[in-house]
């Protein structure tokens, strides 16, 4: 089965936009400027998913996932290395709320709003730039290895996929903050938005 | 003669250790041996670990199997539930094992995402590989270790029949098992 994207550049435009304001957001939720690093769109088989991402294996992370509806179906995920996600997410915390304590609910919940907050805005910018209809579920947390996580994802889509495009993109802030990467692996229901797309509502 | 049995390890110590000089099995991929090697496959999450084990000649063989059964051609005999452990089995009577004397561990099969598909294909392979090694091949399951949504690492020592699990992080403050790689590195894409 053929996924949409079959020109990745157009995905890593998008992609490009909708996380231009994902990164405002963040920006003022977590107190200090962030940038797009290493934003790009590929093609690959969903079985070397973990070679490509996970190069770097065995090491873990804090994921916010929520599944993707509507004209880009499909799955968004928000991560940060753990050792960075405590004190992230305690930073967070105290700018917004004035507190410094944190335990693990609050922490969790705080993370899903983080979460919530990008792909918000995600799913706004791409209707506004694009006129792309995109609903996502409540973000889900995860804390594992990265690698294990990656392990589900190439199972989610192997069977019905022989190649996946996926937006792989970092987000940056000063030096010795830490690295968010946003992945968007689109599902088939891009093709439907194709079509859409070409009848006339893609700028 | 050396039983296989599966011991799940908590202490980061001896994680560290195990790590050490490991012969990995890529996901979709086996190894058979009859030395005393050190086989490990790294972050399982709805893929299922099968370890088999002859005692009496100290011959094994780890897989790593992501799919319960094949729905075209066989690309690769290790990404498959029942032509990994087929390939396993033929192997290792190859180097002189017996079906009589294998026996079997399984770990792995989690769901790790809330997906329903996930939650097929994890839940498949776990009883895929229970039905084929006891119904097929009347292979004995020692031990196992599955389902459940949280990421495994295996080590098998071969020499020793020991099957050593531990699982990976669960929560943002502590209570890690896993040694992680330290900081900003991560994210090497390509």
């Amino acid at each position: 089965m053929n996924n949409y994207f079959q020109d990745t550049k157009e995905l890593e435009a998008i992609g490009h936009e909708a996380l231009q304001s994902a990164s405002k957001a963040l920006s003022k939720i977590l107190g200090y400027d962030v940038r797009i690093k290493l934003a790009s769109a590929y093609m690959l088989s969903p079985i070397n998913l973990m070679e490509v991402l996970g190069k770097e294996s065995a090491f873990d992370v804090a994921i916010a996932y929520s599944k993707l509806k509507g004209m880009l179906s499909g799955i968004i995920l928000l991560a940060i290395p753990l050792n960075d996600a405590a004190e992230t997410l305690k930073n967070m915390i105290l700018r917004t709320l004035g507190v410094s304590m944190l335990n693990e609910e609050i922490a969790t919940d705080l993370f899903k709003e983080m979460a919530n907050i990008i792909f918000g805005a995600v799913a706004t910018s791409l209707y506004n730039k694009y006129k792309i209809i995109v609903s996502y579920s409540v973000p889900k947390v995860v804390i594992d290895n990265f690698m294990a996580i990656l392990d589900n994802i190439v199972t989610l889509y192997i069977m019905e996929f022989d190649k996946l495009v996926i937006y792989d993109a970092e987000i940056v802030g000063e030096e010795n903050t830490p690295r968010i990467k946003i992945l968007i692996i689109p599902e088939e229901g891009m093709k439907f938005s194709r079509s859409e797309l070409v009848a006339g509502d893609f700028q | 003669m050396t039983e296989l049995r599966l011991i799940r390890v908590t202490e980061s110590s001896l994680i560290a250790e195990l790590r050490k000089n490991t012969i990995t099995v890529n996901i979709g991929s086996y190894i058979i041996s009859k030395n005393p090697a050190r086989l490990a496959t790294w972050a399982l999450g709805s893929c299922i670990a099968i370890v088999l084990f002859d005692p009496l000649i100290s011959a094994g063989s780890l897989a790593h199997a992501l799919l319960p059964q094949p729905h075209h051609e066989v690309d690769s005999p290790g990404k498959y539930v029942t032509t990994a452990i087929h390939t396993m089995v033929r192997g290792l009577q190859s180097i002189g094992a017996s079906i009589r004397r294998l026996r079997a561990v399984l770990v792995g099969g989690a769901n790790i995402l809330d997906f329903a598909r996930n939650i097929s294909v994890s839940t498949r392979n776990i009883q895929v590989a229970r039905e084929v090694l006891t119904l097929k091949y009347g292979i004995p399951i020692i031990d196992e270790d599955v389902g459940g949504n949280v990421g495994r690492n295996v080590v098998f020592e071969i020499g020793k029949g020991i099957v050593y699990v531990w699982y990976t992080a669960r929560s943002l403050f502590g209570n890690k098992t896993n040694i992680s790689h330290g900081g900003n590195k991560f994210w090497s894409v390509g």
